[in-house]
Protein backbone atom coordinates (compact mmCIF):
# COMPACT_ATOMS: atom_id res chain seq x y z
CA UNK A 1 0.00 0.00 0.00
CA UNK A 2 2.64 2.04 1.05
CA UNK A 3 5.36 1.81 -1.84
CA UNK A 4 1.82 1.80 -4.29
CA UNK A 5 0.98 5.54 -2.77
CA UNK A 6 4.72 6.51 -3.25
CA UNK A 7 4.59 5.04 -7.28
CA UNK A 8 1.36 7.02 -7.17
CA UNK A 9 2.64 10.30 -5.96
CA UNK A 10 5.94 10.18 -8.04
CA UNK A 11 4.25 9.20 -11.01
CA UNK A 12 1.10 12.11 -10.63
CA UNK A 13 4.14 14.42 -9.41
CA UNK A 14 6.21 14.29 -12.58
CA UNK A 15 3.15 14.41 -14.98
CA UNK A 16 1.55 17.66 -13.22
CA UNK A 17 4.99 19.13 -13.32
CA UNK A 18 5.43 18.21 -17.00
CA UNK A 19 1.77 20.06 -17.71
CA UNK A 20 2.59 22.72 -15.44
CA UNK A 21 6.06 23.33 -17.00
CA UNK A 22 6.08 22.51 -20.88
CA UNK A 23 2.37 21.98 -22.31
CA UNK A 24 -0.18 24.61 -20.55
CA UNK A 25 1.13 28.14 -22.18
CA UNK A 26 2.07 31.43 -20.27
CA UNK A 27 0.04 33.33 -18.87
CA UNK A 28 -0.61 36.57 -21.19
CA UNK A 29 -0.28 38.70 -18.40
CA UNK A 30 2.63 37.26 -15.60
CA UNK A 31 4.35 35.40 -18.34
CA UNK A 32 6.45 32.75 -17.80
CA UNK A 33 6.96 33.10 -14.06
CA UNK A 34 3.42 32.31 -13.53
CA UNK A 35 4.00 29.12 -14.24
CA UNK A 36 5.45 28.50 -10.44
CA UNK A 37 1.60 28.74 -9.42
CA UNK A 38 1.42 24.97 -10.02
CA UNK A 39 3.75 24.25 -7.15
CA UNK A 40 3.72 27.29 -5.03
CA UNK A 41 -0.42 26.93 -4.64
CA UNK A 42 -0.36 22.84 -3.88
CA UNK A 43 2.11 23.02 -1.35
CA UNK A 44 0.43 25.80 0.26
CA UNK A 45 -2.51 24.03 0.04
CA UNK A 46 -0.58 20.75 1.48
CA UNK A 47 0.15 23.19 4.53
CA UNK A 48 -2.97 23.98 5.11
CA UNK A 49 -4.19 20.47 4.79
CA UNK A 50 -1.39 19.36 7.33
CA UNK A 51 -2.34 21.91 10.12
CA UNK A 52 -6.28 20.66 9.96
CA UNK A 53 -5.11 17.42 10.21
CA UNK A 54 -3.23 18.20 13.37
CA UNK A 55 -6.23 20.28 15.30
CA UNK A 56 -8.18 17.13 14.45
CA UNK A 57 -5.95 14.77 16.11
CA UNK A 58 -5.04 17.05 18.62
CA UNK A 59 -8.66 17.52 19.75
CA UNK A 60 -9.18 13.61 19.27
CA UNK A 61 -6.35 13.66 21.95
CA UNK A 62 -7.46 15.60 24.44
CA UNK A 63 -10.98 14.04 24.34
CA UNK A 64 -9.36 10.43 24.29
CA UNK A 65 -5.53 10.89 25.41
CA UNK A 66 -4.38 8.20 23.54
CA UNK A 67 -0.93 8.59 22.05
CA UNK A 68 -2.04 7.51 18.45
CA UNK A 69 -3.58 10.45 17.63
CA UNK A 70 -0.85 12.97 19.01
CA UNK A 71 1.74 10.58 16.51
CA UNK A 72 -0.26 11.30 13.59
CA UNK A 73 -0.52 15.52 14.57
CA UNK A 74 3.29 15.44 15.27
CA UNK A 75 3.99 13.61 12.03
CA UNK A 76 1.85 16.32 9.80
CA UNK A 77 3.41 18.88 11.30
CA UNK A 78 6.38 18.02 10.28
CA UNK A 79 5.01 17.26 6.48
CA UNK A 80 3.24 21.25 7.02
CA UNK A 81 6.62 22.81 8.33
CA UNK A 82 8.34 21.72 4.91
CA UNK A 83 5.34 22.51 2.78
CA UNK A 84 4.94 26.36 4.48
CA UNK A 85 8.51 26.75 4.07
CA UNK A 86 8.50 25.57 0.57
CA UNK A 87 4.92 28.21 -0.13
CA UNK A 88 7.18 30.77 1.27
CA UNK A 89 10.17 30.31 -0.54
CA UNK A 90 8.26 29.71 -4.23
CA UNK A 91 5.93 33.14 -3.35
CA UNK A 92 9.25 34.88 -2.80
CA UNK A 93 11.22 33.45 -6.15
CA UNK A 94 7.35 34.76 -7.89
CA UNK A 95 6.79 37.82 -5.79
CA UNK A 96 11.00 39.07 -7.34
CA UNK A 97 9.77 38.32 -10.57
CA UNK A 98 6.21 39.95 -10.75
CA UNK A 99 6.74 42.77 -8.16
CA UNK A 100 10.62 43.19 -7.80
CA UNK A 101 11.02 42.36 -4.37
CA UNK A 102 11.89 39.00 -2.64
CA UNK A 103 9.77 39.89 0.47
CA UNK A 104 7.27 41.93 1.98
CA UNK A 105 5.72 43.09 4.70
CA UNK A 106 2.27 42.43 2.85
CA UNK A 107 -0.71 40.95 5.18
CA UNK A 108 -0.55 37.19 3.33
CA UNK A 109 3.43 36.94 3.87
CA UNK A 110 3.71 38.07 6.97
CA UNK A 111 0.69 36.16 8.67
CA UNK A 112 2.27 32.84 6.95
CA UNK A 113 5.31 33.62 8.33
CA UNK A 114 3.44 33.39 11.61
CA UNK A 115 1.74 30.48 10.60
CA UNK A 116 5.58 28.62 10.30
CA UNK A 117 6.73 29.98 13.46
CA UNK A 118 3.95 28.64 15.27
CA UNK A 119 4.28 24.83 13.93
CA UNK A 120 8.05 25.67 14.88
CA UNK A 121 7.56 25.81 17.81
CA UNK A 122 5.17 23.10 18.20
CA UNK A 123 8.28 21.07 16.97
CA UNK A 124 10.56 22.75 19.37
CA UNK A 125 8.24 22.12 22.65
CA UNK A 126 8.20 18.63 21.13
CA UNK A 127 11.92 18.20 21.37
CA UNK A 128 12.50 19.27 25.03
CA UNK A 129 9.93 17.56 26.32
CA UNK A 130 10.70 14.10 27.19
CA UNK A 131 7.65 12.46 29.19
CA UNK A 132 5.47 11.28 26.27
CA UNK A 133 2.14 11.87 27.70
CA UNK A 134 2.88 15.64 28.56
CA UNK A 135 5.08 15.95 25.55
CA UNK A 136 1.45 14.75 23.81
CA UNK A 137 -0.67 17.07 26.24
CA UNK A 138 1.65 20.47 25.55
CA UNK A 139 1.55 19.73 22.02
CA UNK A 140 -2.02 19.21 21.02
CA UNK A 141 -3.03 21.99 22.82
CA UNK A 142 -0.35 24.01 20.57
CA UNK A 143 -2.17 21.91 17.92
CA UNK A 144 -5.59 23.01 18.41
CA UNK A 145 -4.20 26.81 19.32
CA UNK A 146 -2.22 27.61 16.54
CA UNK A 147 -4.86 26.54 13.70
CA UNK A 148 -6.26 29.59 14.59
CA UNK A 149 -3.55 31.19 12.69
CA UNK A 150 -4.93 28.94 9.36
CA UNK A 151 -8.24 31.35 8.69
CA UNK A 152 -6.25 34.12 9.11
CA UNK A 153 -3.91 33.32 6.63
CA UNK A 154 -6.65 32.21 4.02
CA UNK A 155 -8.52 35.30 5.13
CA UNK A 156 -6.07 38.23 5.41
CA UNK A 157 -6.33 39.50 1.92
CA UNK A 158 -9.86 39.99 2.16
CA UNK A 159 -9.31 41.76 5.77
CA UNK A 160 -6.28 43.93 4.84
CA UNK A 161 -4.96 45.95 2.22
CA UNK A 162 -2.65 42.78 0.66
CA UNK A 163 -0.34 43.11 -2.28
CA UNK A 164 -0.81 39.67 -2.62
CA UNK A 165 -3.57 38.38 -5.14
CA UNK A 166 -6.85 36.34 -3.40
CA UNK A 167 -7.01 32.96 -3.26
CA UNK A 168 -6.35 31.36 -6.93
CA UNK A 169 -7.98 28.47 -7.21
CA UNK A 170 -9.64 26.51 -10.61
CA UNK A 171 -12.54 28.84 -10.28
CA UNK A 172 -10.68 31.77 -10.49
CA UNK A 173 -8.78 31.27 -13.85
CA UNK A 174 -9.12 29.95 -17.27
CA UNK A 175 -10.00 26.25 -17.37
CA UNK A 176 -6.59 25.20 -19.36
CA UNK A 177 -5.22 26.39 -16.04
CA UNK A 178 -7.36 25.55 -13.32
CA UNK A 179 -7.45 22.08 -14.54
CA UNK A 180 -3.50 22.35 -14.24
CA UNK A 181 -3.69 23.57 -10.97
CA UNK A 182 -6.31 20.85 -9.84
CA UNK A 183 -4.10 18.17 -11.20
CA UNK A 184 -1.32 19.23 -8.79
CA UNK A 185 -3.89 19.44 -6.01
CA UNK A 186 -4.25 15.83 -6.25
CA UNK A 187 -0.93 15.24 -7.41
CA UNK A 188 0.56 16.79 -3.91
CA UNK A 189 -2.34 15.49 -2.06
CA UNK A 190 -1.00 12.17 -2.55
CA UNK A 191 2.63 13.14 -1.81
CA UNK A 192 1.49 14.11 1.19
CA UNK A 193 -1.08 11.12 2.12
CA UNK A 194 2.62 9.04 1.50
CA UNK A 195 4.86 10.69 3.54
CA UNK A 196 2.07 11.13 6.42
CA UNK A 197 2.04 6.97 6.66
CA UNK A 198 6.06 6.66 6.42
CA UNK A 199 6.13 9.54 8.95
CA UNK A 200 3.37 8.14 11.34
CA UNK A 201 5.06 4.37 11.09
CA UNK A 202 8.33 6.03 12.13
CA UNK A 203 6.98 7.65 14.69
CA UNK A 204 5.04 4.91 16.18
CA UNK A 205 8.30 2.73 16.12
CA UNK A 206 10.42 5.30 17.84
CA UNK A 207 7.58 5.65 20.41
CA UNK A 208 7.50 1.78 21.02
CA UNK A 209 10.89 1.92 21.41
CA UNK A 210 11.41 5.00 23.56
CA UNK A 211 8.63 3.12 26.08
CA UNK A 212 10.61 0.21 26.03
CA UNK A 213 13.02 2.06 27.39
CA UNK A 214 17.43 3.26 27.07
CA UNK A 215 18.18 -0.91 26.67
CA UNK A 216 16.24 -1.55 23.27
CA UNK A 217 17.74 1.85 21.77
CA UNK A 218 19.94 0.45 18.98
CA UNK B 1 15.32 30.69 -14.96
CA UNK B 2 13.48 31.29 -11.35
CA UNK B 3 11.11 28.60 -12.52
CA UNK B 4 13.58 25.96 -13.06
CA UNK B 5 15.03 27.13 -9.58
CA UNK B 6 11.73 27.44 -7.77
CA UNK B 7 11.31 23.74 -9.02
CA UNK B 8 14.48 21.95 -8.38
CA UNK B 9 14.55 23.83 -4.82
CA UNK B 10 10.37 21.84 -4.01
CA UNK B 11 11.67 18.26 -5.53
CA UNK B 12 15.64 18.69 -4.00
CA UNK B 13 13.30 19.14 -0.79
CA UNK B 14 10.85 16.64 -1.04
CA UNK B 15 13.27 13.89 -2.21
CA UNK B 16 16.04 14.85 1.22
CA UNK B 17 12.66 14.60 3.16
CA UNK B 18 12.11 11.03 2.31
CA UNK B 19 15.89 10.36 2.62
CA UNK B 20 15.87 11.59 5.84
CA UNK B 21 12.96 9.45 6.96
CA UNK B 22 14.81 6.70 5.18
CA UNK B 23 17.52 7.04 7.24
CA UNK B 24 15.48 7.50 10.42
CA UNK B 25 14.04 4.17 9.50
CA UNK B 26 17.54 2.45 8.84
CA UNK B 27 18.59 3.48 12.16
CA UNK B 28 16.14 1.76 13.95
CA UNK B 29 16.50 -2.01 14.96
CA UNK B 30 14.67 -4.72 13.16
CA UNK B 31 11.42 -4.54 14.30
CA UNK B 32 10.78 -8.28 16.05
CA UNK B 33 6.96 -9.66 16.22
CA UNK B 34 7.35 -10.95 19.58
CA UNK B 35 8.57 -7.88 21.39
CA UNK B 36 6.38 -4.84 22.70
CA UNK B 37 4.52 -3.17 19.55
CA UNK B 38 6.54 -1.51 16.79
CA UNK B 39 5.85 -0.56 13.49
CA UNK B 40 2.24 -2.56 13.94
CA UNK B 41 -1.35 -1.97 13.55
CA UNK B 42 -3.44 0.65 14.77
CA UNK B 43 -4.87 -2.19 16.70
CA UNK B 44 -1.80 -3.14 17.71
CA UNK B 45 -0.82 0.16 19.51
CA UNK B 46 -4.03 1.37 20.92
CA UNK B 47 -5.81 -1.95 21.40
CA UNK B 48 -6.82 -3.77 24.69
CA UNK B 49 -3.62 -6.65 23.42
CA UNK B 50 -1.17 -8.21 25.87
CA UNK B 51 1.69 -6.18 25.36
CA UNK B 52 -0.46 -3.13 26.22
CA UNK B 53 -1.33 0.70 25.45
CA UNK B 54 1.17 3.53 24.85
CA UNK B 55 -0.37 5.13 27.70
CA UNK B 56 -0.25 1.78 29.92
CA UNK B 57 3.18 1.16 28.78
CA UNK B 58 3.87 5.01 29.63
CA UNK B 59 3.39 4.24 33.19
CA UNK B 60 4.70 1.61 33.57
CA UNK B 61 8.04 2.67 32.35
CA UNK B 62 7.94 5.78 35.35
CA UNK B 63 7.28 3.09 38.20
CA UNK B 64 10.39 3.07 40.00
Amino acid sequence: MQRTLGALALATIAIGTIIGLFIVPADGLQGEIQRLLYVHVPTAWVGMLAFFFVFIMSTLYLVQRRLDWDLMAASAVEIGVVAIALTIILGSIWGQGTWGVWWEWDPRLTTTALLLIVYVGYLVVRSMTEDPDQRARWCAVIGVIGFVQVPIVYLSVFWWRSLHQPPSSPRSMATVFGFTLLFNFAAYTIGFAYLMMRRYRLAKRELSLELAGPDAEP
Amino acid sequence: MSIIVGYAITFAAGVAYVLRLGRREGALPPSDPSSPPSGGTQEGVNGDTEQGTPESRASDARKP
